[in-house]
């Protein structure tokens, strides 16, 4: 069998199992976190493409190796391969390197064109994000970090606290997030959001809801020896709500938990403990 | 490489296994917490309802830590220092909590709210409560998972006489139920930070098994 024909039986190999798992990736198989916020969707098709690019440069490796590895099998009694079987073979190898550099510099553009997009010139708010909440003040949630919990003050209504995390779909939501004694980091997988929570410091992150969800929360920061229960999921898995189902929370929880802000803090971007107080 | 060279490394390969396993079992066994299961009584309407009694106590010289605050269980009239308890799925526990230790106060004063018990409610002294003044609670008993937040009003310094080993020594009386819910080991703790002499005070006894954290094993019947 000739040189070239042994390239191109793995190669067609590969080209099929390549489109097989692209098709999949791209159409049938979940790629998370999902498309619940305009930068879930974003990270689902980043997500989508990195795999599509990876599972095609697998096929391609594997089927060759394979291949070649079950061609080259010698009989027992053959002699052994000169060196010369080992040769360079000059057009491979620039087809090797230029295929990577394209790959390289594809996710390379892919990167610079997405930060660009996400970002505006002060990387504060994410543009696509400011853009679908256009002409309407962004929701102000603050998450506060404690071991082992997240807690939630809505400023804008009263400034009462839960351990409810409870948004609208269709508005821009400002999550500024601190901690009240070591650091956390506030994940909220479904809305692809993830902020360090520091005490002292205020980190701010915006996200504009597209659909109704649950979100799973953790602690995304080793913490401490209970880290590890650090969430809310389940029972106390946060929701986003449609905006009716959001004005009906707000009137349920600022007459839960409104009676109790008089115990609270005035609203404060940080609240730095002492530690020497202890 | 000669045989006896191979041998050599293979044996120590193996005798290192051997030694790690050993150690993994040793500290496995070592760092079992004694489980204890409260009573349990069903009615006649078949409801499983368990009465769990609790302490909560500042330095009383008890276990590795003599210095630390501690939760201890009442289990046939003593009490024990074990903070990993048994209850069963589906079932109603009732808690009393003895409250010998002085009021430290929250950080965060929103857990100075009752949540997740049965009626929204905690009684201290007899007394129900709903909010609490977040300077009172000596020590709270908390599930996040479950969404159970207790503030426990400590008692005041100026009243403090010394130990739970007083017979003399005054407390405040705390009582509430709870629901289980299904099969599962909940993680319980306290958010005040009451580890005196750790920074910000949430070192040592709360992050500690045996002090102010432990497990709630939810078990099917």
């Amino acid at each position: 069998m000739s040189t070239k024909r042994h390239l191109i039986i793995p190669g067609i190999i590969a080209a099929i199992l390549a489109v097989i798992g692209d098709l999949l990736v791209a159409f049938v198989l979940h790629m998370p976190p999902g498309h619940a916020t305009t930068a879930a969707n974003d990270d689902t098709f980043t997500g989508q493409v990195f795999a599509i690019i990876s599972w095609s440069v697998g096929a391609a490796v594997v089927t060759y190796g394979v291949y070649f590895i079950a061609m080259a099998k010698r009989a027992p009694d053959a002699p052994a391969p000169s060196t010369g079987y080992l040769r360079v073979h000059l057009g491979l190898q620039i087809a090797w390197i230029a295929t990577s550099v394209t790959l390289v510099m594809f996710a390379a553009g892919l990167g610079v064109v997405a930060l660009e997009g996400q970002t505006n010139p002060h990387l504060v708010v994410p543009a696509k994000a400011l853009a679908a909440g256009a002409g309407r003040d962004p929701l102000i949630i603050q998450v506060i970090g404690q071991q082992w919990q997240f807690t939630y003050r809505y400023p804008q209504y009263g400034g009462f606290e839960t351990n409810q995390l409870r948004l609208p779909t269709g508005r821009l939501v400002q999550f500024d997030v601190t901690s009240l004694d070591v650091s956390h980091s506030f994940s909220a997988y479904q809305l692809a959001v993830k902020i360090d929570a520091i005490s002292g410091i205020n980190n701010v992150g915006y996200v504009y809801v597209l659909h109704p969800t649950v979100i799973d929360v953790r602690c995304g920061e080793l913490c401490g020896l209970w880290h590890g229960y650090m969430t809310q999921v389940g029972s106390q898995v946060g929701r986003v709500l449609t905006p009716s189902q959001f004005s009906s929370w707000l009137s349920y929880a600022e007459s839960t938990y409104g009676p109790e802000e008089s115990n609270l803090p005035k609203f404060s971007l940080t609240y730095y403990p002492n530690p020497l107080t202890y | 490489m000669s045989s006896a060279r191979k041998l050599t490394i293979v044996s120590g390969f193996l005798l290192f296994g051997v030694i790690a396993l050993a150690l993994y079992v040793i500290v496995w066994l070592a760092y079992n917490p004694e489980t204890i299961t409260p009573p349990t009584h069903v009615n006649a309407a078949g409801r499983t309802t368990t009465n769990m009694e609790l302490a909560t106590v500042g330095a009383i010289d008890m276990g590795t830590h003599p210095s630390w605050v501690a939760y201890l269980i009442r289990q046939d009239g003593k009490w024990v220092s074990s903070t990993v308890w048994q209850v069963p799925a589906h079932s109603v526990v009732h808690v009393t909590v003895l409250e010998y230790d002085t009021q430290t106060g929250l950080r965060n004063p929103f857990q100075s709210m009752v949540r997740g018990t049965v009626g929204g409610v905690e009684y201290v002294n007899g007394k129900a409560v709903r909010y609490m003044n977040p300077n009172l609670p000596a020590h709270t008993f908390s599930i996040p998972e479950l969404g159970l937040n207790v503030p426990l009003e400590g008692i005041s310094q100026s009243s403090y006489p010394g130990s739970i080993a007083n017979p003399h020594n005054t407390h405040v009386t705390i009582t509430f139920s709870f629901r289980t819910g299904g099969a599962q080991t909940l993680h319980w703790q306290c958010f005040v930070p009451c580890a005196a002499g750790y920074l910000f005070g949430q070192g040592g006894p709360m992050q500690t098994v045996g002090y102010m954290d432990g497990y709630l094993k939810v078990v099917s019947r």
